[in-house]
């Protein structure tokens, strides 16, 4: 029983809800049962929609068996990873040297008790460092993916969405501990993704994203790391696109069934470099937003190691 | 009036069903707090009782007591929150290695890391049962799966949980200089 008893030690919070938070759910439930439509009618909406789930779910597999868009972005991954491979090394990250990274991006922040959700964008640059480093980030003015969102967060007084400035030391980072042998790495990630909830394919496809993010991943990590996602089932091509900058990229995607949300990475064919991430929602999504709408994104505008924090290349 | 009368009752006389809300509201949402925190577990254990209105029909009369399906159908509508907790848990075992140190809470830190890693069925059943004091056989209802089925699934979750080497901690920084 140690296991369930270290569990139950955990100490996140376990305090009575507010009075007030009873009080509004309460009448939350009396406003929904007074509300309610007559029993006949419901029935069938509740069918409806269980409906239109089972097509949802049949889309996402229809989307996943297809070979062919797996067998293209492979084809795409491998001609990055190739490029990678062709780079001269770059020497591992030096005590009082930081890898620099500044992004453009925006995800969701979710106010589950006023009931809205915005993307919050942030303009983001960090400093990696060995013994240390540094983030700096500045809000924008927030974006509503509904204009019930927008309403609801106009009824709670507009709230600020992000701080408008935050700068935060960061401790200090170790090396990527990752092996450069393509097979290795499949291995490794593989192991690291096993039993996740959201799906293994899943989860190697968002360490492979964790990895070449913010990084200091040399030119040899790179390259196996589009090699594995070459080789991740239900990775599928998007094809040539450009980003929110206007460089011309590739993208692949994994589409999750569990979550519905489609990831995109897009990378730079002719340099391999990370350019933009993207998070789509997909029918069936939880917050009821339309297949297609855009819950995420950051791009990557200037990387770099500098020697100096604060520095930039 | 037992949960199961009071349901039946809410089919003539819909407002009945706020005796159900009396009874389990601060159940709910304690158990949906301890998984993604105060407040995202408001929103959550309000929409609990406005499904569970919905889905009154559907009830086992036969079962007196309504928590283990209020608690299924709140361990349903935390699926969508996978992200925060997912987040809770990693904040956590970062700031249980970090900040208490190696003597203080390396077990805690362990577990909070295993329970991120675990298949979102054994989770839930793990934590049904570890969090909201369920029986074995009130998950199987909470979570509409036969008893064997919650017992593998919580075997599974525990030998994880005691499994020397599912979380690999990261080793220290060779380089300190």
């Amino acid at each position: 029983m140690a296991e369930l008893d270290v569990l139950r030690s955990l100490p996140f919070p376990v305090a009575e809800p507010s009075e007030e938070a009873r009080a509004r759910a309460r009448s939350r439930l009396l406003r929904h049962i007074r509300h309610s439509r007559p029993v006949r009618r419901r029935r069938l909406l509740v069918a409806a929609v269980a409906l239109a789930a089972v097509g949802a779910v049949g889309a996402l597999i229809g989307v996943g068996v297809h070979g062919d868009g797996n067998a293209s972005a492979a084809t795409a991954l491998r001609h990055a990873a190739a490029v990678a491979r062709r780079q001269a090394p770059t020497p591992p990250l030096a005590p009082g040297h930081y890898a620099y990274s500044k992004s453009v991006q925006a995800f969701l922040v979710i106010d589950g008790d006023k009931g809205w959700t915005a993307l919050g964008p942030k303009v983001r640059e960090v400093w990696i460092g060995r013994r240390g480093g540094l983030l700096h980030e500045t809000s924008g003015k927030p974006k509503f993916l509904s204009s019930g969102d927008y309403e609801r967060w106009v009824a709670a007084g507009r709230p600020r969405v992000n701080a408008p400035e935050a700068t935060e030391r960061l401790g200090p980072t170790p090396p990527l501990d990752l092996p450069t042998n393509p097979d290795a790495l499949f291995e490794k990630l593989r192991a690291k993704a096993e039993g996740n909830g959201n799906g293994v394919d899943a989860e190697m496809f968002t360490l492979v994203g964790d990895a070449l993010r913010e990084t200091d991943a040399s030119p040899a990590l790179r390259a196996s790391l589009y090699e594995v996602a070459a080789r991740i089932p239900g990775v599928e091509l998007v094809g040539p696109t450009t980003d929110r900058v206007g460089r011309r990229g590739v993208a692949v995607a994994y589409s999750n069934s569990h979550n519905h949300e489609r990831s995109e990475l897009i990378f730079d064919p002719k340099t391999s470099a990370l350019l933009e991430e993207e998070t789509v929602a997909l029918d069936g999504n939880a917050f009821g937003y339309p297949e297609g709408t855009v819950t995420g994104y950051a791009t990557y505008i200037s990387t770099g190691v500098v020697d100096r924090l604060g520095a930039r290349p | 009036m037992t949960d199961a009368q009071a349901i039946g009752a809410s089919l003539a006389d819909p407002e009945v069903f706020a005796v159900l809300f009396d009874r389990h509201f601060d159940a709910v949402h304690g158990y949906a707090q301890r998984r993604v925190g105060p407040d995202l577990a408001d929103e959550v254990a309000a929409e609990t009782f406005t499904r569970a209105f919905d889905q009154r029909r559907r009830y086992d009369a036969s079962r007196d007591d309504a928590r283990p399906w209020l608690l299924g159908i709140a361990a349903n509508l935390l699926r969508r929150h996978w992200r925060s907790e997912r987040r809770r848990l990693d904040a956590y075992s970062r700031s249980a290695r970090t900040e208490h140190g190696k003597e203080a809470a390396p077990f805690a830190a362990e577990a909070a890391a295993t329970l991120r890693k675990l298949p979102r069925r054994e989770r839930e059943a793990l934590l049904l049962l570890a969090w909201a004091d369920l029986s074995y056989e009130e998950i199987g209802v909470a979570l509409g799966v036969p008893i064997g089925t919650v017992r593998s699934r919580i075997s599974r979750a525990r030998a994880r949980l005691r499994g020397p080497d599912l979380d690999q901690r990261p080793k220290e920084a060779a380089d300190n200089g």
